[in-house]
């Protein structure tokens, strides 16, 4: 089937994995792309993948992929029609999208004050509220000793949350009185790094709940389909680290219950394009919205493999006007899938952010399996963004085989130079309580808080011995170079 | 003529002798004997036979530091030049940056006393806050950067007395 690309040019406002994804699925559709890069990401893969490239500035990311200012010249600059933000840094903030929408260009994601409305949790509470959907209880935004009225009202254990954006940033747990004004404080500056806003709310902490999410798209014309649910409990320090669809825990019954609820708050917020509608799930299947997120997921993949859709051409298509072919009854889900996120992070060293250069990458390549990711050999991992590499997703018609084969894929997946989460993510995905499905938001904690990585078995320590009893080598293998060399007997000979 | 290797693994010295034995090496590792070999298939991949099995494995080198994947793991080692006073035998006297970054505050200064867990100074990376609190209770003698700075992994921010 050939249609028009639904733009002739789409500028892709991020960087790493998904800036690739997004490039990608331009480049399948015809549309031609403008890379957008921080001083730090000049060998970064996504800057040489797009057709053009602008440098936005240094590595900071309030002079690069946060600057409005920059990031909407560089689009009117090189003639792009369209901008998509990925996830993170500016896509779900709507003075970002108030600013292409005036430029001319269409933002890909949904109108300013739909971002603006659902972006902001305790406006997007209410709207549920007002919807008969059930929500969590708790305070909104507020400042500090209204926060701490409001928690020891509730009773601890309480939860803080930005206001302003989602992804875990700045969320903590306070489990009693006595820190909860350093822990507000902490919160409310990190949420300030990360979205510009300190403003933080307040929920009561659910026992263990399982975290499901239903992804939704929706044209302009008013139909609005759900694509089912992913679960997402799975995480550490409240990021996300492996999600699946569709959930252990949900059955049809319940799927359309949830579907039937992200629908309606689509609905009645004027939803457009692709987002997420997040809900807590208690042990007793009751379900608690929690938030709605205006813009692609991270977990995204796993969505398209059961449901077998792109997600980023439904987005770039409805950005364009066009109606949603996919009608509801069309949406079937076939198997399950399942994506475990790696971090540049050192798991024996409390999971410190790990960056540095890349000194020998080997993806895996499996049945079933997909990688997405924004870095490559050679490359200095910086310091100054999200420390997620890749995504590893695996396909398979069921669960056990899916796991297993996401199992595998991590096994083979070498990344040396930064430390990664990779050794964790293996433990965790072999894990009985996982493989059995039985897995809350504190699963890491409950099961994994002791983790440590496996001791070197007596082959690694012989070779890591021998390897390091020969004197270290220069920089570059020269001397391979000079082996002999087919090419350089060519240059001197004449071609008949 | 063999070579006495010392090995720093997870936070642990661990003493190996390694001699050439026909074409690969005799690597005597904790009481045990083990006759290692390996090709390199390209750089930094090789295939190795380990006392007749043979194993596939990846590795970096960098200068006296090693990352190995082998079976699905990584495993990082150093090679100190000679044997090093056990962990905790000394106790630390400086808290280093658990990773580089930006040093957003500090927030103790020289000649204060501090009690154990009580925070000294935060560092961001990767969007992510991290607290470094004193261990026990110390005495700051010196502090060694100053917020806004960009500090390396590993490096002094704040360097304590103990038993103040």
């Amino acid at each position: 089937m050939t249609t028009a690309p639904p733009f002739s040019k789409v500028l892709v406002a991020n960087r790493g994995e998904i800036a690739v994804r997004v490039i990608r699925a331009c480049r399948e559709l015809g549309v031609r792309t403008v890379a957008v890069y921080s001083e730090a990401d000049r060998h970064s893969p996504h800057v040489l993948l797009a057709d053009e490239a602008v440098c936005l500035g240094p590595a900071e990311p309030e002079a690069s992929y946060l600057n409005i200012g920059r990031l909407v010249d560089a689009a009117c600059g090189a003639g792009a029609e369209a901008v998509h933000p990925g996830y993170g840094f500016l896509a779900e903030n709507p003075e970002f999208a108030r600013a292409c929408e005036e430029a001319g260009l269409v933002f890909v994601g949904p109108p300013s004050h739909v971002i603006a409305a659902l972006g902001d949790k305790d406006r997007a509470r209410r709207l549920a509220e007002r919807l008969g959907i059930p929500t969590v209880p708790g305070h909104p935004a507020a400042d500090d000793d209204t926060l701490e009225r409001a928690a020891r009202a509730l009773g601890f254990p309480v939860v803080l949350k930005a206001a302003a954006g989602g992804g875990g940033r700045g969320m903590r747990v306070v489990t009693g009185p006595e820190r909860f004004r350093e822990t507000l404080a902490s919160a409310r500056r990190e949420v300030k790094a990360a979205f510009g806003d300190d403003a933080v709310l307040l929920e009561k902490y659910l026992d263990r709940p399982r975290h499901v999410e239903v992804q939704i798209v929706a044209d302009r014309y008013g139909t609005v389909v759900h694509l089912g649910e992913r679960d997402c409990s799975v995480q550490r320090r409240h990021q996300k680290i492996v999600e699946e669809s569709p959930s252990p825990a949900v059955d049809p019954h319940l799927r359309r219950r949830l579907g039937e609820a992200a629908l309606r708050l689509a609905r009645e917020a004027g939803y457009v394009n692709a987002g997420t509608v997040e809900f807590l799930l208690d042990r007793e299947g009751r379900f608690y919205f929690l938030e709605a997120n205006t813009r692609l997921q991270v977990e995204h993949p796993v969505t398209e493999l059961v449901a077998g859709v792109d997600l980023v051409h439904l987005q770039l298509q409805v950005a364009a006007g066009r109606r949603l072919s996919l009608r509801q009854e069309d949406v079937v889900w076939r198997g399950h899938a399942v994506e475990a996120r790696v971090y540049a992070e050192d798991p024996e060293r409390g999971f410190a952010p790990s960056p540095g250069r890349i000194l020998l990458l080997r993806e895996p390549h499996l049945p079933g399996v997909r990688v997405d990711s924004g870095v490559q050999e050679g490359q200095e991992v910086p310091v100054h963004y999200d420390p997620i590499l890749s995504k590893v997703v695996a396909w398979a018609p069921d669960r056990p085989t899916a796991v297993a084969r996401l199992a595998h894929a991590l096994q083979e997946y070498v990344l040396l130079g930064p430390r990664t989460n990779l050794g964790f993510l293996l433990d965790l995905v072999t894990h009985p309580a996982f493989l059995a499905g039985e897995v809350s938001t504190q699963f890491v904690e409950d099961q994994l808080a002791a983790w440590q990585a496996p001791d070197p078995p007596p082959e690694a320590v012989a070779l890591a011995a021998a390897l390091l009893a020969q004197e270290p080598r220069g920089p570059a293998p020269v001397a391979s170079a000079r082996a002999p060399d087919p090419w350089e007997r060519l240059a001197g000979a004449r071609l008949p | 003529m063999s070579v006495r290797v010392y090995l720093l693994c997870k936070g642990r010295q661990v003493p190996v002798e390694v001699r050439g034995s026909g074409d690969g090496y005799a690597v005597r590792v904790g009481g045990r004997e083990l006759r290692v070999g390996w090709q390199e298939l390209s750089p930094g991949v090789a295939e190795a036979t380990v006392e007749g099995v043979r194993l596939r494995f990846c590795y970096a080198r960098q200068g006296d530091a090693l990352q190995l994947h082998l079976a699905g793991r990584v495993y990082t080692f150093t090679r100190t030049r000679e044997e090093v006073e056990a962990r905790g035998a000394k106790p630390e006297q400086d808290v280093r940056a658990p990773m580089p970054g930006l040093l957003t505050r500090v927030l103790v200064e020289p000649g204060q006393v501090v009690a154990a867990g009580q925070p000294l100074y935060v560092v961001e990376a990767m969007k992510m806050e991290t607290v470094v609190r004193a261990a026990r209770p110390a005495r700051v003698l010196r502090v060694l950067a100053r917020e806004g700075e960009q500090v390396e992994g590993g490096a002094v921010v704040v360097e304590l007395e103990e038993g103040a």
